[in-house]
């Protein structure tokens, strides 16, 4: 029993921890979203959760996205969201300063931004004692997705043109947004 | 066959030494103590009790507040959904009654330790290393299928061989497994419910937690309760007594290893079935384990019918119980279903039952007393007495 106790407890996340992340971000890769969203994330970046468009379409759930790059990290996620825009960014903003940023506030007031595909959402940059980001929010037809980026200070002006780039990428079901 | 309330002057002494034999060997009247520190399988399971308890406490405070509707909602539902279970599983313990505690203990092992201290860490390691070592797609579609049914039945298992290292005079026969097993089945699904209850809401940012709240109880609660973890869990512990013995039920290494296959195989099919909403696959992985408790339930259940038998054969013979009643009472359900039949009108049947529960009240505190004549055990012979004469 202490045997089997040590390797769920221990052994096996070591091991994980211990095989590298090998996902890294190829030019030309999309990924799904779900709720028919999009994106194309940072070429170099990891892929820490969600799935690529080229290998398909999946028959089991959608997760959420996942990427990092060094202690940058970026997670994409869509959800059915019949509000409005600003509804999205303050509830988006009052779940992640309860769940990740326990001392968060807002360093820039909330900008507007637009994708590639013409989509148009609002941007905000965020701040807590020891990281940085910004939170990204898009509603289209019933169809809201959040991009939530955090950072240390010293990595958020490097990954800057990398973030501007994955989130004018953001596109909706054929980019009628 | 007629009853009657005379008492031959003595008892077969072939009888009452049966009687004791089976009193000693079921174990049943026996109390669990949990508390053993001189048993090292106590140290081992009250560590992994504590860091399921820390595991479940920081689980919780990791959530936002913002769904705090759900988390309390869900813990309602789920604990008022363990009520039915936890009387049909009393009921199915017709012939001897394991102690409250005993099924309490394992409850909070599935619940806990099987659940938040090991299974969790196990799950989320395998299904991240999927995602590494194949792909992320393989992940999703796969790696739940692939994973749970060794991390989570392992983790599940684990506490009934412990529970046996504690208390190896409760735990005799393939049908104590059955029931221990249910209990930590049934404490691990409605931990592991509440999970994803509470983790329900971050798909809309909790805007519809009500809702979130019924949908996962009708999916995972009513809809695909019954075939999950209780009843997998009730088949693996079969399986590891039947795969290790004891000594009332002989090793039968190539059953007990079937049981703990179909309990494997089903919990994969019924997670590769879940993720992919493979409704055939779903048909094998309800019909599969629900064939396989019912055939090794009855089984199983032989055992106790014969240790019943013998525990109220002196009873018979003395004219406290009709050997129609005792037939019944140590009768499966069947048999129980036809005594009451053969009695006509409303009346009767509900005076047959009754019968039928107070030999079980007897068989009870016969146990109890350890085969001695104590007042309680003359208490229920009275009552018995009693009912039978106002029943006429």
């Amino acid at each position: 029993m202490a045997l089997l106790a040590l390797l769920w407890m221990v052994v096996l996340p070591a091991v994980d921890e211990a095989v590298p992340v090998d996902q890294e971000v190829a030019a030309g890769t999309v990924m799904n979203a779900d709720h028919g969203v999009t994106i194309v994330p940072p070429v170099g970046w990891n892929i820490d959760e969600g799935l690529v468009v080229a290998d398909g379409r999946p028959s089991s759930d959608v997760p959420p996205i996942g990427l990092s790059s060094g202690s940058t990290t970026a997670s994409i996620s869509t959800l059915s969201w019949d509000e409005s825009l600003d509804a999205l960014l303050a509830r988006a903003n009052e779940i992640h300063e309860q769940a990740d940023e326990p001392n968060w506030h807002i360093a820039h007031p909330a900008a507007s931004v637009t994708t590639d595909s013409g989509a148009t959402g609002i941007v905000e940059f965020w701040e807590s004692p020891k990281r940085t980001g910004r939170i990204v929010v898009f509603v289209d037809d019933g169809v809201g997705a959040q991009i939530i980026v955090s950072t240390t200070r010293s990595e958020q002006i490097d990954d800057g043109d990398d973030i501007d780039a994955m989130v004018a990428s953001v596109k909706f079901d054929g980019g009628s947004a | 066959m007629t009853s009657t309330t005379t008492r031959p002057g003595g008892i077969d002494a072939e009888l009452q030494a049966a009687q004791q034999v089976a009193i000693d060997q079921s174990g049943w009247g026996q109390p669990f103590r949990a508390f053993q520190p001189q048993n090292a399988a106590m140290w081992v399971g009250a560590f992994l009790l504590v860091a399921g308890v820390v595991s479940l406490f920081h689980f919780y405070t990791t959530q936002p507040h913002a769904y705090l509707p759900a988390v309390v909602g869900g813990a309602v539902v789920w604990a008022l959904y363990c009520v039915p279970w936890v009387l049909f599983l009393r009921r199915k313990e017709r012939y001897g009654r394991r102690p409250v505690e005993l099924a309490v203990s394992g409850f909070a092992w599935g619940g806990l330790a099987a659940t938040f201290a090991l299974a969790i860490n196990a799950n989320d390691a395998a299904l991240s290393l999927w995602g590494k070592l194949v792909s992320p797609n393989f992940a999703a579609e796969w790696g739940a299928a692939l994973s749970a049914p060794f991390t989570e039945e392992s983790s599940k298992a684990a506490g009934f061989v412990l529970l046996i290292a504690l208390a190896p005079r409760l735990i005799r026969s393939a049908y104590d497994g059955f029931v221990v097993g249910a209990f930590i089945g049934l404490g691990f699904q409605v931990f592991e419910d509440w999970v994803y209850t509470v983790r329900a809401p971050s798909a809309d940012l909790g805007t519809h937690q009500l809702q979130s709240v019924i949908k996962t109880f009708v999916t995972r609660g009513v809809t695909t309760g019954l075939v999950s973890h209780a009843l997998f869990t009730a088949l693996v512990c079969m399986g590891i007594v039947w795969l290790v013995g004891r000594p009332t039920e002989p090793r039968r290494p190539l059953v007990g290893l079937g049981f703990v296959l179909v309990a494997v195989v089903g919990h994969g099919a019924f997670d590769r079935a879940a993720t992919v909403s493979d409704r055939e696959l779903l048909a094998i992985a309800f019909v599969l384990p629900l064939v396989a408790i019912v055939l090794g339930g009855r089984w199983a259940a032989r055992q106790e019918r014969s240790w019943m038998h013998d525990l109220l054969a002196p009873e018979a013979a003395q004219g406290t119980l009709t050997d129609d009643e005792l037939g019944a009472l140590a009768g499966s359900a069947r048999d129980r279903r036809t005594f009451v039949r053969t009695h006509k009108g409303r009346h009767k049947r509900a005076g047959a039952r009754h019968l039928l529960s107070l030999g079980a009240d007897l068989a009870e505190a016969i146990v109890v007393s350890q085969g001695r004549q104590t007042d309680a055990v003359e208490s229920v012979r009275r009552e018995l007495a009693d009912a039978r004469a106002t029943a006429g």
